[in-house]
């Protein structure tokens, strides 16, 4: 082991030691997010061996130990007159520190070092994560066709339910994994892909044998992300595996408590870009002053029917992103971003050759069935000054089709497009309960979908942050979907959307 | 007339022997917005104090120009969106010291007054805390 991250796993295991003095004079110290500070061991420190950590926080099996030296230092000189935040009491503790060790060894033993370096070690494991629970209702008029086409009936709701895995695996390495369980696919009512219209809402009943062969709904899950972290300097930071997208603003602030409305706006969840990627991420980021730089670069799969485990051409996906930040007047992001790649879809076909002479022998052959080549550019813009929030992306997406190997729907072939939109959002935190008015507007041309026109969309609502974990929205949207076009889908749909959305 | 509030000098502190000396202040700021910061060679450590108490509120203030809502939702947003975690808080100035009087690397900051002498203090940008134009000072 280097000689410093030697030191470093002495320091750490002091560490723990000297927080055991207190462990039952001391209630957890509550950092506004849950888990993250006080409980979980900082990231950039190794872990230290598991007989000298100490917990977190103060359990009864840790007692103090008695006899302890007068404090070398008084404690919070203030603690008693604050507490605007959710902080737990902070008591003077009587003979507050225990006497300094004049070395390891006479904290320790003799083999301290050695101990403490041969012991095994295992990353700390975190969970955590954000739900939601969503009521939402058509307020169409009852004529408009929008009435029967979504949401047709007021309902409740677990939108998203997403746990995080996360672990600091060693100094430089992090590991952070995201999983999305779903009720879905039961009841899931896809659009009729090869003609007719009826559809038949997916059935996930299955008789459960650990209940008596009673029906039960099963439900999946999705994989949002893998990804191992890789940071041996600030500007160098390494990502492995599959990860969001580092394109504008809500592609990677995809979660329900941090996104504003209860929905991303149409741009962001229509696949202008790819939503997540799997490959390698290079990122870094500079600060000086007031400014601060940084930079993203990646190579992927690229887009494909299972482009999280396979690249059905040759072609990698590459992209990037650069963004700068000013915090002069509040904290002010630019950024540009931008994504090349080719969609491949091949069946899987076998075969026998026979070759001059020899034996017949297995081949393999892919014959391609959908192909299109994409390009996407985006550009986003991001103010907060104060409680003021406004901001802003736009994305345009060009795609075009390998001939030959077009998409077809209910007999339409499918040509070459560019779809584009963008949003803008306005909101003010207020300084009372964390109030936010804010209000959307945004413009889509749906130019991937054939029977879909133009659409623009306007909201007004209030996003409530009572608590820092704890959101609750109230939204009136309306989505005016070329009401005066001659497309089949078309048509003013208007909605109530409520959500409460919690991290944990 | 009332009479205003006597400011308060926050100052860091290092380990007695640390390769620390001095600290710029956006690297002050990049460090316990949760960024990795080599500094002099060395992989920096910030402690933070409990949410909520008064040099907490001041220096998240100055430092990260947050009031104490906005360091909460600022650190939930963080972890959602799978971002740098937050500095380890110690809620014992005395165990803070100690810590940081152990752990080579590791920075904290604490009132004038609370220096020992197994700390030392680190100048920002060059500026001790008596200097005008000190930046940490709520």
């Amino acid at each position: 082991m280097p000689h410093d991250a030697m030191r470093s796993a002495r320091a750490l295991a002091l560490l723990g030691a000297l927080s055991c003095f207190f462990c039952t004079q001391r209630a957890r110290a509550v950092d506004p997010p849950p888990g993250a500070s006080s409980v979980a061991a900082p990231s950039d420190a190794p872990s230290p061996p598991p007989s000298a950590t100490a917990p977190d926080t103060a359990t009864p099996q840790n007692p103090a130990p008695t006899g302890a030296s007068p404090a070398a230092a008084p404690d919070h000189p203030n603690s008693a007159q604050a507490a605007p935040e959710p902080a737990a009491p902070v008591r003077t503790p009587p003979n507050d520190a225990p006497p300094a060790p004049a070395n390891d060894a006479a904290f320790y033993g003799a083999n301290a070092g050695d101990a403490a370096n041969s012991a095994p070690s295992y990353p700390k494991l975190e969970l955590s994560g954000f739900t939601d629970f969503a009521f939402i209702a058509n307020v169409s008029n009852r004529h408009d066709p929008e009435a029967t086409l979504a949401y047709q009936y007021p309902s409740f709701s677990i939108g998203n339910l997403n746990l995080y895995l996360n672990a600091a695996l060693a100094d430089s390495w992090h590991l952070l994994a995201e999983v999305r369980f779903l009720y879905l696919p039961q009841g899931s009512e896809n659009f009729p892909q090869n003609g007719g219209t009826q559809v038949v809402p997916f059935d996930a009943g299955a008789l459960d044998y650990a209940d008596d062969n009673r029906l039960l709904n099963w439900g999946g899950i999705q994989i949002q992300r893998v990804q191992i972290d890789f940071t041996p300097h600030p500007l160098l930071n390494f990502r492995f595996g599959q990860w969001l997208t580092p394109v504008g603003i809500w592609n990677v602030d995809h979660g329900s408590p941090t996104v504003i409305g209860v929905f991303r706006p149409y741009i962001i969840g229509q696949g202008l870009f790819p939503e997540r990627q799997t490959g390698i991420q290079i990122s870094g980021e500079w600060a000086g002053e007031s400014n601060q730089l940084g930079y993203f670069a990646t190579v992927s799969n690229g887009r494909g029917p299972s482009d999280e485990y396979a690249d059905l051409d040759n072609n990698k996906g590459v992209g990037g992103r650069i963004y700068w930040n000013n915090s002069a007047y509040g904290s002010l992001t630019l950024g540009v971003s931008a994504y090349k790649g080719t969609y491949s879809s091949r069946n899987r076909e076998y075969g026998v050759a026979t070759p001059a002479g020899a034996a017949p022998e297995l081949v393999g052959v892919n014959p391609l069935t959908l192909q299109y080549r994409e390009q996407s550019l985006a550009a986003d813009a991001r103010w907060e000054y104060q409680g003021l929030l406004v901001q802003s992306e736009a994305m345009q997406h060009e795609v075009v089709y390998t001939n030959g190997f077009r998409p077809e729907q209910n007999g339409t072939v499918f040509a070459d497009y560019r779809e584009r939109g963008f949003y803008v959002l306005a909101g003010y935190r207020l300084p009372w309960f964390g109030i936010m008015p804010f209000a959307t507007f945004e413009d889509y041309n749906f130019a991937s979908q054939p029977f879909v026109p133009a659409a623009t969309a306007e909201s007004v609502g209030l996003n409530i942050r009572p608590e820092p974990t704890v959101v609750v929205k109230l939204q009136y949207h309306v989505s005016q979907v070329g009401p005066n076009s001659d497309e089949p889908l078309r048509g003013v749909l208007k909605r109530i959307l409520t959500q409460l959305a919690v991290a944990f | 007339m009332a009479r205003a509030a006597p400011s308060v000098r926050l100052q860091i502190v290092a380990a007695k022997n640390s390769a620390l000396r001095d600290i710029s202040f956006p690297d002050l700021r990049q460090l316990y917005r949760g960024k990795h910061i080599p500094i002099s060679g060395l992989r920096v450590i910030p402690f933070n104090h409990p949410a909520g108490t008064p040099d907490r509120v001041g220096f998240d203030r100055v430092v990260l120009g947050m009031s104490p809502e906005e360091v909460g939702r600022f650190w939930v947003d963080q972890k959602i969106r799978g971002g740098d975690p937050p500095p380890r808080t110690i809620d014992s100035v005395a165990l803070l010291l100690r810590v940081v009087a152990a752990l080579d690397g590791s920075i904290a900051y604490v009132r004038e007054g609370f220096l020992t002498s197994e700390l030392k203090l680190l100048t920002i940008e060059g500026k001790m805390p008596s200097d005008s134009g000190y930046p940490l000072v709520y």
